[in-house]
């Protein structure tokens, strides 16, 4: 597992309240290291790291029934105004102002593929078959 | 990039249920239940820069493992990342719903859109995203 940055401190400890006899353990409170040299930041206003890398790896659909059996591997790129998220090996795109909004039109269109083909078993072709196999390796439907 | 390179995989890939920003969560201690105070997508701001104490809620299913966390604020308009933090997590049971608290001391930059950002081991789950607005005139 990877380490924190090195240029991180902790908070410190969180007090562990939730140790209740009638409620199981539930809650993880995160404590979020504080980056040293955060009044120089205040002053830079910015960390300077684009928001938009050029891959993102996609773990979550936000669907009630389908979700991935690992993490999809995505790439980003800028096209006159807008970004493009783009699952190579699958042929899908997803289109949008930014990041996340170019990632979460991919997952609609993911989810819209894998259940239209779905639907549709008896009438796909075979590169429609060989799209659902693949989809089937990634998605799984709960 | 390979699916699960840069990741470290050790169980399933959660499922995000909810996300929001608040100024804080209290947590009943008879019950366990959380009340989330403050709620807001929009922020009212004077001067610029701004400092902030905020919590992010998020509410994930299906987790099984260690967890590596992160959560990048970023603005949307300079598609810049603002601030990054690193957390972890270990969850036993992957058939209960597990509540993620981040409390955040934040610095807004500048006016404009932002969002959170939340990665488990390196995987993008979801964002919620809130609004930094240059208020001019009087605050009432």
């Amino acid at each position: 597992m990877s380490q924190a940055p090195a240029d991180v401190r902790s908070l410190g400890s969180v007090p562990d309240i939730f140790d209740h006899p009638r409620f199981p353990r539930r809650t993880l409170v995160v404590p979020v290291p504080v980056r040293v040299g955060a009044e120089e930041k205040f002053a830079n206003k910015f960390s300077g790291k684009s928001a938009t890398p050029a891959e993102i790896l996609l773990g979550c659909l936000n669907h009630p029934s389908l979700r991935l059996r690992k993490p999809i591997p995505l790439k980003i790129e800028r096209e006159e105004g807008h970004v493009v998220a783009a699952w190579l090996e699958l042929d899908e795109f997803g289109y949008g102002a930014y990041l996340t909004a170019a990632v979460e039109d991919f997952r609609q269109t993911l989810v819209e593929v894998y259940l239209g083909l779905e639907g549709d078993q008896e009438n796909l072709g075979p590169e429609l078959q060989a799209l659902w196999r693949s989809l089937q390796e990634w998605v799984v439907k709960k | 990039m390979a699916a699960g390179e840069g990741t470290d995989i050790q169980g399933p890939l959660p499922v995000l249920l909810a996300m929001l920003v608040c100024e804080q969560v209290i947590t009943d201690k008879d019950t366990n239940k959380k009340s989330l105070i403050g709620i807001f997508d929009q922020l009212h701001i004077r001067e610029f820069p701004a400092s902030f104490s905020m919590t992010v809620f998020a509410r994930i299913a299906d987790a099984k493992g260690k967890y590596s966390l992160k959560l990048e604020l970023a603005h949307l308009q300079d598609d810049k990342i603002v601030e990054e933090s690193h957390g972890f997590a270990d969850i036993e049971n992957r058939t209960s719903t597990h509540d993620l608290l981040f409390n955040l001391p934040i610095v807004i930059p500048k006016e404009g859109f932002y969002e959170f950002r939340l990665y488990a081991n390196n995987a993008y789950l979801g964002r919620a995203a809130f609004q930094a607005v240059h208020e001019r005139g009087e605050v009432k």
